[in-house]
């Protein structure tokens, strides 16, 4: 192929005379084109991937080459964890760019705007580099740089001595975005605390305990691919839990003819690429919904080999209707009893959502079948008195079409991840933590945490060691200023540990802001119910492992990164050892090599147990040739 | 792992709950003949379905359960089966004629991610207001439209935003996106100054709470070049800070839907924005 450039008259004035580079300074061959002209690959080839050259595109026209070497890592700009390459300048050692990741199951090298943004984050001119204690008061906004021996000898003897005391229920890590939430539960437990606290009561309760109280699972893994009617209560083209993933493969299923309904008041992205927008009054949702089940029950369109064997019905009939034969069509006489009053009229009067169009969505969720995919996440579940309600209605429409499991329906959650072995695991701790699990919502569902202010407020008890991580409840939770004056209170709360990479509303309530790596920074394992299937994914800290390519191994992780950034993974073995420096608590055992007896456990050997123990995975890497190639072609199944 | 980053374990997981179970699992098994319940050392491990031993779902009866014995013991009965709830912000709990309305504060931006992108210039750059969204009915009988203030009174206090006049909103309710009104006071340490607007707050001591923006989001000086070129000023407003917390009785959840009563912003927000002096409408106050 010829790729000899012809310079254009005036290209060739500017050069002579300055104003551009010499062009024809270029005396390198060019490089290879990856395909015909004509034609396009989206990723570089993965046995490139130690040494990828691409031309530098800030010195057009010059035609000059860089070098990379590409790292996987996943996102960490939502829930989904969709795969990133990172591209990292030979010459200069630092992160380039970040693209997608061919070789990530669910994200399959598609990407949203905020993966490719990892790169501002990490290069944020504003982003925390050391750790820093505060001055004076807390919240006064004066801070100083500390050690980090001397912030974590502090933190540690606070917690040492708060175990000591038998204040375990003082010792508190509340969580916002988590990851690889196993870790923390291990380190916890290792602990003797109960002293996971998470976001999940605003985020996602109402919907997983309506998906609980049905099968015991709590969220739904819809199959939207393989579907023929997909009926969301989110607004999945755009944003919401795994968004990314579930909205290419929504897309796929619309481009094989598959209809798409959405329930929500507003015009989001997603609605206006439904076949039906059902603006309904919110909270109003799961009158729709029954609306939609007693046409399926009236009109015969339920699934009845799938009800028949896998529904509780005789339960249902025995208690509540003791006196009547126990018989599947008196199961559905005496719903069709329950479910009366919700006609297709009363569901439009009560969410303006058109009686017609109910009816008409109905029949096609009762042509799909088995087909049907359904999707609630937060939305209606989350915004309303109740709204656990809504997501159990939802699931009854999968429950009558029999589409639980099925190709083109919804499985839950736990089908689609995996579980991943520990090396050691703590036994159960023995306290139970009431700030976190009060009383008055014994179904509460994850912890009622944005009560938790409230409760100090209210005396139930103190925090000594609060650690804040991925979480910013003075700006994102209800009621922001409760939460200030909970956090200005040393009586309530003893130490306040913000990990953060950057400054926010909490930190500024902290003691202690330790700067935490970004996406690409650190170490996390990923997997989720993207889709049908179970995979995993590396969170890694990519410059770590470009200097281990590069024959410069490091130790830990903060090695590699930018100022004094470190990873949590090696922050919790860390500060473990030093709560328990002689063994006497018994916590540093559960933080010892699995391959080196005696010594303190690394993060490559925490994750390299994982992995040996995932099945499937030894088997893939030892089939793979020296560079790898092999490897991508037997985790790269679609 | 390393190298690509990840790795598939299933292609395909379907009908997990017609797994059978093995002759291991079920040695020291019992079955109970009218349920079909397969129990194991006190506990439901499986099912018999068609004269097959399934594992089923981990619920009491191993089966989907339209019916509920857990809410009947916990002293529910009336939730027994699915069942609609009538939401707090349910129109009969609305005074329409008082200016009442549901406010929708949760919904998402596609490009950003909480209150952890204020810190990507790209993302910050598409999105950085967060308007009410109102339907056009509702804005004339309010009388505002397109960026006129609107007082957005929550059971706790208030906060004042632009008004977005769209017939993306189904009349009778109003949105708000998340992620957008970040801030710092004066004192505290400079950070994502991409998304950011520098605000006083005052404590009256008495549990009264008041926040209003001293600056916005504005150029600055960094070693980004690019941190002198934002032409966005907005920043948008703090809206939960105005929430009160509603406890679902049963799942714990905070219902995050709003009944809140509008109004056009005062006399004193007005003064406020035409004095020009540095000082935008935002305010959030908090009784008690």
């Amino acid at each position: 192929m010829n790729h000899k450039r012809h310079h254009t008259l005036i290209e060739q004035i500017a050069e002579k005379i300055g104003l551009i580079p010499n062009l024809h300074q270029e005396t390198e061959t060019p490089l290879d084109r990856l395909t015909e002209p004509g034609h396009l690959t989206n990723f570089p080839p993965p046995e490139k991937w130690d040494d990828w050259v691409e031309y530098e595109a800030k010195d057009w026209p010059r035609l000059s080459k860089k070098h990379y070497t590409i790292v996987p890592t996943t996102c960490f700009n939502c829930e989904a964890a969709c795969g990133l390459t990172a591209f990292i300048d030979k010459e200069t050692g630092q992160v380039r760019k970040f693209e997608g990741n061919p070789y990530h199951p669910a994200s399959r090298g598609r990407n949203c705007a905020k993966g490719p943004a990892t790169i501002n984050q990490i290069t944020d001119p504003d982003r925390i580099l050391y750790p820093m204690k505060r001055k004076g008061e807390r919240g006064e906004g004066q801070w100083e740089r500390v050690s980090w021996d001397e912030a974590l000898d502090d933190i540690a003897a606070r917690i040492r001595k708060a175990l000591l005391e038998k204040r375990n229920n003082e010792v508190v890590y509340h969580v916002g975005r988590p990851g690889h939430e196993g870790y923390m539960d291990r380190v916890l437990q290792s602990w003797n605390v109960d002293g996971h606290n998470s976001h999940t009561n605003i985020c996602s309760s109402g919907a997983r305990f309506g998906y609980s109280i049905w099968y015991g699972y709590d969220r739904p893994s819809p199959d939207h691919a393989n579907a023929d009617f997909i009926f969301l209560i989110s607004a999945h083209l755009e944003s919401g839990h795994y968004f990314n993933p579930h909205a290419q493969r929504i897309i796929e299923a619309k481009m094989k003819g598959a209809k798409l309904a959405v329930l929500d008041p507003r015009l989001s992205n997603t609605a206006s690429m439904s076949d039906y927008w059902m603006p309904s009054y919110p909270g109003t949702e799961a009158a729709v919904l029954l609306a939609i089940a007693k046409i399926l029950l009236d009109e015969g369109l339920y699934n009845r080999a799938y009800m028949e064997k896998w529904v509780n019905w005789q339960d249902y009939l025995k208690k509540m209707h003791p006196g009547v034969d126990v018989t599947f069509e008196n199961y559905i006489l005496k719903m069709q009893e329950e479910y009366q009053e919700f006609t297709p009229e009363f569901a439009e009067k009560e969410s303006g959502v058109k009686a017609t169009m109910i009816v008409d969505v109905a029949r096609q969720i009762g042509k799909a079948g088995e087909r049907f995919s359904t999707h609630n996440w937060r939305s209606a579940s989350s915004g309303n008195l109740g709204g656990w309600a809504v997501s159990r209605c939802l699931h009854f429409l999968n429950v009558l079409t029999g589409s639980v499991g099925t190709v083109g329906g919804t499985s839950p959650s736990a089908w689609n991840k995996i579980k991943p072995k520990f090396f050691d695991t703590p036994p159960a701790q023995t306290f139970w933590n009431e700030l976190h699990f009060p009383k008055e919502y014994p179904l509460a569902f994850f912890e009622p945490s944005f009560l938790l202010p409230h409760f100090l407020k209210e005396g139930r008890g103190r925090m000594e060691v609060y650690f804040t991580r991925v979480f910013n409840p003075v700006w994102t939770y209800p009621d922001g200023f409760t939460w200030i004056e909970a956090l200005s209170s040393e009586q309530m709360i003893g130490m306040h540990i913000a990990l953060t990479p950057t400054w926010n509303e909490t930190a500024f309530w902290a003691d202690y802001v330790l700067p935490m790596g970004l996406a690409s920074e650190r170490h996390d394992l990923n997997s989720y119910e993207t889709h049908s299937g179970v995979w995993i994914a590396f969170r890694q800290p990519v410059l770590r492992e470009a200097a281990r390519r590069n024959g410069k191994p490091v130790t830990f992780t903060y090695e590699a990164n930018p100022g004094e950034v470190w990873e949590e993974d090696e922050f919790w073995i860390e500060l473990s050892w030093r709560i328990d420096p002689d063994g006497s608590l018994g916590i540093r055992k559960h933080f010892l090599s699995p391959y080196r007896p005696g010594e303190k456990i690394n993060v490559d050997e925490y994750y390299q147990y994982i992995f040996e123990n995932i099945a499937g995975l030894p088997e893939a890497a030892r089939n793979a040739r020296p560079d790898g190639t092999r490897l991508h072609e037997a985790v790269w199944r679609f | 792992m390393k190298r690509f980053g990840a790795f598939e374990v299933e292609t395909h997981s379907y009908k997990k709950n017609e797994k059978v179970l093995s002759e291991t699992e079920l040695d020291g098994s019992a079955l109970d003949e009218e349920s079909g319940l397969i129990s194991k050392n006190g506990s439901a491990i499986g099912v018999m379905v068609d004269g097959k031993p399934f594992v089923g779902f981990p619920t009491p009866s191993r089966k989907n359960e339209f019916f509920s014995q857990t809410m009947i013991d916990w002293k529910w009965p009336e939730y027994a089966i699915p069942t609609y709830i009538k939401s707090h912000i349910h129109l009969d709990h609305l005074d329409q004629s008082k200016g009442e309305y549901v406010l929708v504060p949760t919904f998402r931006l596609p490009t950003l991610i909480h209150s952890r992108s204020g810190n990507a210039k790209w993302l910050t750059e598409i999105s950085n207001r967060n308007p009410i969204w109102m339907h056009p009915d509702d804005a004339g009988r309010i009388g505002v439209k397109t960026g006129d203030l609107l007082k957005v009174n929550t059971d706790i206090g208030y906060f004042v935003d632009k008004v977005w006049v769209t017939q993306g909103m189904k009349p009778g309710v109003v949105a708000c996106s998340h992620h957008i009104g970040r801030w710092r006071r004066q004192q505290d340490p400079e950070g994502n100054r991409w998304a950011v607007n520098t605000v006083s707050i005052e404590n009256d001591g008495n549990g009264g709470w008041r926040m209003r923006t001293v600056r916005n989001v504005g150029p600055f000086e960094s070693k980004d070049p690019d941190s002198k070129r934002i032409f966005w000023t907005d920043g948008g407003v703090h809206q939960n800070i105005t929430h009160a917390v509603h406890p679902d009785p049963i799942s714990g959840m905070h219902c995050w839907h709003q009944r809140v009563r509008l109004e056009k912003a005062g006399l004193r927000t007005i003064t406020a924005i035409f004095s020009w002096t540095p000082t935008r409408p935002t305010k959030c106050i908090k009784n008690g």
